[in-house]
């Protein structure tokens, strides 16, 4: 019950922000950005594997949730409507060039994928050791799908009923994409160590 | 269960999504299957790998590249941008706008291939100029391919093999439905008829027999024909 009020609450919180931008009043888009900018960039570091395209696509992302933000009627939750945004933007503007492919295992003279956290630096990474790289590159690897489906899961911590709506696809293969793609991360995890 | 269990059921088990009974059951596998738990647990590590990446910060300059796009949008440069946004936003229109233009596309090309076709048809009639000589040609050879026809006794009759039919018993024969009393022409019965019908004569010269209607009876007369032919001099 006390979900079924909170749900409620957010809802008319983001109808009320939307109905502020359709009036004109700045201030509404810079709390949308404000509250979903970090949200939008991650999605967009991990499905391009490259900060510098992460950020391009997040500007272009944010423009269209400027310009298409009128139209949100409520009928899911902000959150999950600038999701869909987003990921369609990084679907028709990543899909038109090869994923780029990493190998698994550091090959000499050549400085491993920057796809980790654009917070630290390298010696920070370094210390951390390669961990998170091999799993960063191992995820790039993914087929998009299953990479969506896989981020949008373990990175963004959405539910199946949500990726589905983000994804407009069914549940089920929600379910099937997740599995997938994690059982396809285990077994290059696994080889890779 | 007693096969291994699939990816898909591990993947739902480590996220809570399975019914009730698929988690039970697979509870109980995993205990039993040492194959299972290593994938699961090894599953469960990937996983645990990946919520462990940390997420970045936006650049800080971000949020002002935004403000600029978006002041840009408003101005004369702003309309190339949105031209662009929106060539780059056409794989994600909405099902229904891209049903729409899809529909009108095709409408579109049926129309015109429609209306193509309907002028092509227009041209291709040929002009008629009226040739006597090749009209009376042209019925000779029709009246070639039809069964000839004579007129009997005010009876119309149609050739039927080596016999003359009346007409109007073409579909009883043609349905295998037409059971004529058969009497020879030099029987009493057939001179009788010859007698009655002088016309029948005048058709079994030239064939081998005719059927037709005598009162309710279908009858066929079969030759040697009646007259005699023609002596020789």
């Amino acid at each position: 019950m006390a979900t079924a009020v909170v749900t409620a609450f957010v809802y008319e919180s983001d109808l009320e922000i939307a109905e502020r931008h359709r009036h004109g009043d700045a201030a509404a888009f810079d709390e949308i950005y404000a509250r979903f900018a970090e949200m939008v960039y991650n999605l967009a570091l991990r499905l391009a594997s490259d900060p510098d395209e992460a950020a391009d696509l997040t500007q272009e992302i944010f423009l269209r949730i400027y310009r298409h933000l009128g139209r949100f009627r409520g009928g899911s939750s902000l959150k999950t409507w600038i999701y869909r945004v987003a990921l369609n933007h990084c679907r028709s503007r990543l899909g038109r060039r090869r994923p780029p492919t990493y190998s698994l295992t550091p090959v000499p003279g050549e400085p491993p994928p920057d796809v980790a956290d654009g917070r630290r630096g390298p010696h920070e990474r370094a210390e951390a050791g390669d961990d998170a790289e091999r799993v960063a590159a191992a995820l790039g690897r993914l087929a998009t799908s299953f990479r969506e489906a896989v981020v949008l899961r373990d990175l963004e911590g959405l539910s199946y009923q949500e990726i589905a709506e983000v994804s407009g696809v069914p549940v089920g293969t929600v379910r099937s994409r997740i599995a997938r793609g994690r059982d396809q991360l285990r077994s290059m995890l696994e080889t890779s160590r | 269960m007693t096969a291994h269990a699939d990816a898909e059921i591990l993947s739902a088990y480590l996220d809570g999504e399975l019914p009730e009974g698929e988690r039970r059951a697979t509870e109980l596998h995993l205990a039993d299957c040492p194959a299972c738990r290593a994938r699961f647990e090894s599953l469960g590590r990937a996983v645990a790998s990946l919520q462990r990446l940390e997420r970045a910060a936006p650049p800080a300059v971000l949020a002002q590249h935004v403000q600029r796009r978006i002041a840009l949008a408003g101005s004369r440069a702003g309309a190339l941008d949105r031209l662009e946004d929106r060539l780059r936003g056409l794989g994600t229109a909405s099902p229904l706008l891209t049903l729409f233009a899809v529909i009108l596309a095709l409408a579109s090309i049926l129309y015109l291939f429609a209306h193509g076709i309907e002028r092509h048809q227009r041209r291709s009639v040929p002009i008629v100029v009226p040739n006597p000589e090749a009209a009376r040609q042209l019925n000779e050879a029709l009246a070639q391919t039809e069964p000839p026809t004579v007129r009997a006794g005010g009876r119309l009759f149609t050739r039927s093999g080596d016999r003359w039919l009346e007409r109007g018993l073409e579909r009883d024969e043609a349905a295998g439905a037409l059971a004529p009393t058969v009497t020879a022409a030099d029987s009493p019965a057939g001179r009788e008829l010859l007698g009655r019908l002088p016309w029948l004569g005048d058709l079994l010269a030239g064939a081998g027999g005719a059927v037709f209607r005598d009162g309710e009876a279908i009858v066929e007369i079969r030759g040697p024909t009646a007259t005699p032919p023609p002596a020789a001099h």
